[in-house]
């Protein structure tokens, strides 16, 4: 009952007009954004949060959730049409999208895309609802020695999840810890790794640093990069199969429930929440080799659970201050800087919070419905622009982004040293996520660890003493020796 | 590395990774006490500065095994190397990266608007976005409307 009511005043809460123009028009930005090849769900979120720090909590909160929903779905536009995805979380319904295209099958391609979004939007929002208290709750009797060891399990699964060998996401993961470590340290404010420069005494700021990684970062690929894609032709006739979609409710369930739970996992995101259920519909089909041929499944498959990931996502990020995907960790520094505390703690100091997050998201899902099957028949003049035209805005969009944070110049040569850290890391195969959570997860596994030691006294037997850190300790030990002798295989081939 | 293994490239990233670990560490221990040794400011970096002397070594190994297999087969496998000359044009790398740099520097000396009028028609043009005309359009246009946006709507102080 306290649940249903505190939706009702977060209903009320977000449907002020200035909310709601801002969500609606953030949500159209983001499925452009999102349908865009090079501009990610990632990039929009971090220049959003730069560029909305000025105002006030519910409208910034609203434009984030609004790119974030549209971005996530506005991906699967240039993978249909182009079989180039527009955000890595679309690269799966290209497989099918596309031959679908060519089959003159456009319009409802994208069709099936969007209504497949809009549920796993939904599903992913009910659960979070549901999930979040309950692991909020499950949170409080978490110690110093659990909140460090869920910092070290979700930057090793999530090197796991995101990198073709594991123990490159794990190495990427660790550099983040590495980084987080600049600056005044918690306990006693001595400055770390400052080499007499004052302005790291703050430490790396995570916004520049994410608008590095992943925009800038992009810009220089975008430009440098000698592959073009080529638009199909233009989008004709019907585009959502009702029937079709009313037929298929046993996938989008699935598929809604492999994307939330994956979004659940740290750090690891949209993408996999994708390729898992595509690979699970295809597997457990009764025509698999229909699929990557033209096979509407697969599309449902992808794109429901890639935007059920989104509520999956926000979960742990609610309840434990851990961000479930990368665009989810700008979410979370966005909260913060907004001075929200994400956490157990939450549904005390800011209970209309998470409800307001829950209204925003199921309206930001109908007007990604309503406005991506509007903008479609537009699609296919919005992906002609040029990456020359493009790519050079949003490079001055991500110069503004940084250094609107802090007012400082120095962020933004912060967020270049990072945009070719994210270009080299992308060449040479290391993914970029585990990087960020790294760095965000750094200060929780610094000043736990170290307060964890402190309370025993130099012992590590409250580790494998307490239940909760024991299982923890147990699946961190299990990724790490299955992915070793993975590794050692594959090597020996 | 094709097919996700290790190889010359990740030599290089290990020995850096190598590097980087042993200097941590060497730093991390430089750091005073200030208290007791479990919450020294130091103790945080020296585990990580350790972990990634293990994930080094766990790293050179196959990749130093691997890059001896790299020279004997080249054929069978394509190198980060080659896949980054057949995807990737340096010498537009080169220019970007310079104009960035040139880009933040500038604002030193220019106003935000030049500066960033400056910086994406120049992009613009170096890339062949389009007419000259159009260009110059399209760079005002844009420049003009993020600085309003941002320094006259959101209040931001340009820099």
């Amino acid at each position: 009952m306290t649940g249903i009511i505190g939706l009702i005043e977060g209903f009320r809460s977000v449907l002020s007009p200035l909310v709601l123009l801002t969500l609606g028009f953030s949500t159209v930005v983001g499925i452009i954004i999102g349908a865009l090849p090079g501009l990610t769900a990632t990039m929009g979120v971090s220049l959003l949060v730069g560029l909305t720090y000025g105002l006030p909590t519910d409208v910034a909160i609203a434009a984030i959730m609004g790119m974030y929903v549209g971005a996530i779905y506005g991906g699967s536009q240039s993978a249909i049409l182009m079989n180039i995805p527009g955000t890595p979380s679309a690269a799966a319904t290209a497989l099918d999208g596309h031959p679908l295209a060519l089959q003159g099958k456009g319009a409802e391609a994208i069709g099936t895309a969007t209504a497949a979004s809009f549920i796993g939007t939904l599903f992913g929002t009910i659960c979070l609802a549901m999930i979040t208290p309950l692991l909020a709750n499950i949170a409080l009797r978490f110690g110093a020695w659990e909140y460090f060891l869920l910092a070290l399990f979700g930057i090793m699964i999530c090197g796991n999840l995101t990198a073709q060998v594991p123990i490159k996401g794990w190495i990427v993961g660790v550099l983040g810890l590495a980084i987080s470590t600049i600056g005044q340290e918690e306990m006693y404010g001595y400055s770390r790794f400052i080499f007499g420069n004052l302005s790291l005494m703050g430490g790396i700021s995570l916004i520049p640093a994410m608008v590095g990684l992943f925009g800038i970062s992009e810009v220089l690929y975008s430009l440098s990069s000698r592959n073009a894609g080529k638009v199909v032709g233009d989008i004709k006739g019907k585009l959502i199969n009702l029937r079709y979609i009313t037929k298929n409710w046993a996938l989008i369930l699935r598929s809604g429930i492999i994307g939330t739970v994956i979004g659940i996992i740290p750090g690891v995101g949209e993408d996999v929440a994708a390729w898992v259920s595509y690979d699970t519909a295809k597997r457990t089909s009764k025509s698999k080799i229909a699929f990557g041929t033209g096979n509407m499944d697969g599309i449902v498959a992808s794109e429901t659970a890639n935007n059920a990931c989104i509520g999956g996502a926000l979960i742990p990020l609610l309840s434990l201050a851990i961000p479930g995907s990368a665009v989810a960790a700008v979410v979370l520094g966005a909260i913060w800087l907004h001075g929200v505390r994400p956490g157990p703690l939450l549904f005390f100091e800011s209970p209309g919070f998470i409800y307001e997050m829950i209204a925003m998201l199921i309206l930001a899902s109908i007007f990604m419905l309503i406005f991506g099957l509007l903008i479609s028949r537009l699609s296919v003049k919005i992906l002609s622009v040029k990456s020359a035209i493009l790519m050079p805005i949003v490079a001055a969009l991500c110069v503004i982004g940084a250094y609107s944070i802090n007012i400082r110049v120095f962020d933004i040569w912060v967020m270049l040293a990072f945009g070719l850290l994210g270009f080299v890391l992308r060449l040479t195969g290391y993914p970029a996520a585990p990087m960020t959570l790294g760095i965000i997860l750094g200060p929780m596994a610094d000043s736990n660890l170290r307060r964890a030691l402190h309370i025993a006294d130099g012992s590590l037997l409250p580790f494998v003493t307490r239940p909760i850190s024991l299982m923890l300790v147990a699946a961190i030990l299990a990724l790490i020796v299955s992915n070793l002798l993975k590794t050692r295989k594959k090597n020996a081939e | 590395m094709s097919e996700g293994k290790l190889g010359l490239t990740d030599v290089v990233v290990g020995a850096v990774l190598l590097l980087i670990g042993i200097l941590m560490v060497v730093y991390a221990q430089q750091m005073p006490l200030m208290g007791p040794k479990y919450v020294a400011p130091g103790m945080f970096p020296t585990v990580i500065g350790m972990i990634l002397l293990l994930l080094s070594a766990l790293l050179l190994v196959p990749s130093i095994k691997n890059v001896h297999t790299l020279v004997i087969s080249k054929t069978k496998r394509e190198s980060v190397l080659e896949i980054w000359k057949r995807d990737t044009d340096f010498k537009k790398l080169l220019f970007l990266v310079t104009v960035l740099v040139v880009y933040l520097i500038s604002f030193s000396y220019v106003s935000y608007f030049i500066a960033s009028l400056l910086f994406i028609g120049l992009l613009m043009f170096a890339f062949k976005a389009s007419t000259v005309i159009k260009t110059i359009i399209i760079a005002l246009v844009t420049t003009g409307a993020i600085t309003y946006l941002f320094g006259t709507l959101f209040r931001i102080p340009l820099p």
